[in-house]
């Protein structure tokens, strides 16, 4: 080549820095444009800027390359969305059992000295992503869901739950003398044996009671139902649905691991189920993104591992504003 | 890839964004067309050209970039159009440097020499990724790939910004060099 090293190096840099202030379009001054195409009218000026916006667009393709995405989420972390043979992991598991035991040890150290007489009396809640796992006195074991409360008051006659916010999930411990009543929203469910969860819809003004195992009765306002195992049905202050199967056991319960799985689920939909977890809300921008259908995994907290995952699926990119992130369409990748 | 996508996007317009485009041509139309003027263009150039800015701009459907910054956005997109009308005028001059090959100037159009090259450029430009010191690529790919600012990269990495903006462009400089200019554009 004619010219020497050294001018070439600084056209480059040149370049990379007009690339810099330019091609977002959001951040230049009208004097840039114009200082930019003053710079650029020179032919070699225009090649090297034309290999940045190749070599920035090869990046972009990259990153769905394995090894160039732990760069960003390094291999220790489990990214948000993962192939299903992942997810079996043992570590992942492992890391479930480990939070929900840090639970119980938390909040046993606490109630326990009435529970041994067999009366307890305590609010638990769970902020914003969080989740806890509670024993009580009994052997029953409730775990709250993020933004969850409820009001435990054991006496020798019954055990007596008051439900006030979230999602629950209840694994009661069996005791014929002592009947175990949840109420919730003007319902009250009732247990022996059993495992079940109650999670209360606040937009749509209900409660979803979904029966796992054992017999749970629910008296509503509108009327009473038994559920049998793999049932749920709705209520609300004025109505009750008939029980229905359950058709996926797994997204009932599966919250109490740390990770929801969605298949086959409108992208508003799952953002709304992801807003539970996150005081950081998404909000979606582009109309036409919401009804896109996606398999996902979210694990609760991480937010950027979705987000990094929602990118390569679902072809979205995002911005974080006003302690938000608002997600649009990625035009670069559905060219 | 792993995600279905059963409902495509529809770009056609509803009549809020129609409003909405509209309103910001009114505002926007003689700053754009002073812009072209500016660049060399005749005034029944310059209006022509406006034109095609909304084209473009309808075309990239990128809402949010009119809402947020307009004037930038419409002015990239100008600045865009100009270029493209340099590449033109360069072209048939054919007074282009020795150099440069105007005609071979690297294209993103997809087309199975592109195809091609673009596979072999994927693995130049991970070589020269890897190549870099581990700070200089994160920070590299946080904002080519996450879209953060370089303030958003200072606070996450804990780095002054002065820094994360060194880091970025000798990161771009680097990565631009060693898998484009040095295997790309040939004579």
């Amino acid at each position: 080549m004619s010219k020497p090293l050294k001018s070439r190096t600084t056209l480059d840099d040149e370049a990379v820095q007009w690339y810099l202030v330019i091609s977002d379009g959001e951040s230049a001054t009208e004097e840039q444009y114009d200082a930019f195409l003053e710079w650029i009218q020179d032919p070699m000026a225009e090649a090297a800027y034309a290999r940045c916006e190749q070599a920035w667009e090869v990046v972009g393709q990259l990153g769905k390359d394995p090894d160039i995405a732990n760069t960003l989420v390094p291999p220790g972390e489990s990214a948000g969305i993962t192939r299903l043979s992942e997810w079996g992991s043992r570590r992942v598991l492992l890391q479930a059992a480990c939070v929900a035991v840090l639970g119980i040890l938390v909040v046993l150290a606490g109630p326990m000295g009435l529970g041994y007489f067999g009366l307890e009396s305590h609010v638990y809640r769970t902020a914003t992503g969080e989740r806890q796992s509670v024993l009580l006195s009994d052997g029953s074991e409730i775990t709250l869901n993020t933004q969850s409360e409820v009001q435990v008051s054991y006496s020798r006659s019954g055990r007596k739950l008051v439900m006030t916010r979230g999602e629950i999930l209840f694994e009661v411990a069996h005791d014929k003398e002592r009947p175990f009543t949840v109420d919730v929203d003007g319902g009250e469910v009732v247990a022996l044996g059993t495992r079940f969860t109650i999670r209360k819809e606040e937009k749509h003004e209900r409660v979803l009671v979904a029966l796992l195992e054992g017999k749970v009765q629910v008296n509503a306002t509108a009327d009473s139902r038994v559920l049998a195992p793999n049932q749920s049905l709705l209520f609300s202050q004025k109505d009750i649905s008939e029980p229905r199967v359950i058709e996926d056991v797994d997204k009932v319960t599966q919250w109490q691991h740390g990770r929801l799985s969605f298949t086959d689920t409108s992208l508003a939909e799952l953002v709304e189920e992801v807003n539970r977890y996150s005081v950081k809300k998404l909000i979606i921008q582009d109309e036409s993104l919401k009804s896109i259908k996606i398999d996902a995994y979210f694990d609760i907290g991480d937010l950027e591992s979705l987000l990094y995952g929602l990118r390569q699926t679902a072809g979205v990119k995002w911005r974080h504003r006003d302690g938000n992130v608002f997600i649009f369409r990625d035009r670069a990748l559905q060219e | 890839m792993a995600n279905k996508c059963t409902s495509l996007p529809q770009n056609t317009l509803t009549r809020e964004s129609q409003q909405f485009y509209e309103e910001i041509y009114r505002q926007y139309n003689s700053v754009i067309t002073g812009f072209f003027r500016r660049h060399g263009y005749t005034q029944d150039e310059a209006l022509d050209e406006l034109q095609n800015v909304y084209f473009r701009v309808i075309r990239q459907n990128q809402p949010e970039k009119l809402v947020d910054t307009p004037k930038a956005y419409l002015l990239s997109v100008a600045t865009n159009l100009v270029r493209d009308r340099y590449r033109r005028e360069h072209r048939q001059n054919q007074q282009a440097r020795e150099d440069v090959d105007l005609d071979n100037l690297p294209t993103l159009e997809a087309s199975p020499e592109n195809t091609l090259q673009l596979a072999q450029q994927m693995l130049l430009m991970k070589q020269a990724l890897m190549e870099l010191p581990e700070k200089k690529r994160k920070v590299f790919l946080m904002k080519r790939l996450e879209g953060m600012t370089c303030k958003a990269i200072s606070d996450k990495l804990n780095i002054p910004l002065r820094t994360v903006e060194r880091y970025l462009s000798e990161a771009f400089v680097y990565c631009q060099v060693r898998a484009i200019k040095e295997t790309g554009v040939k004579n």
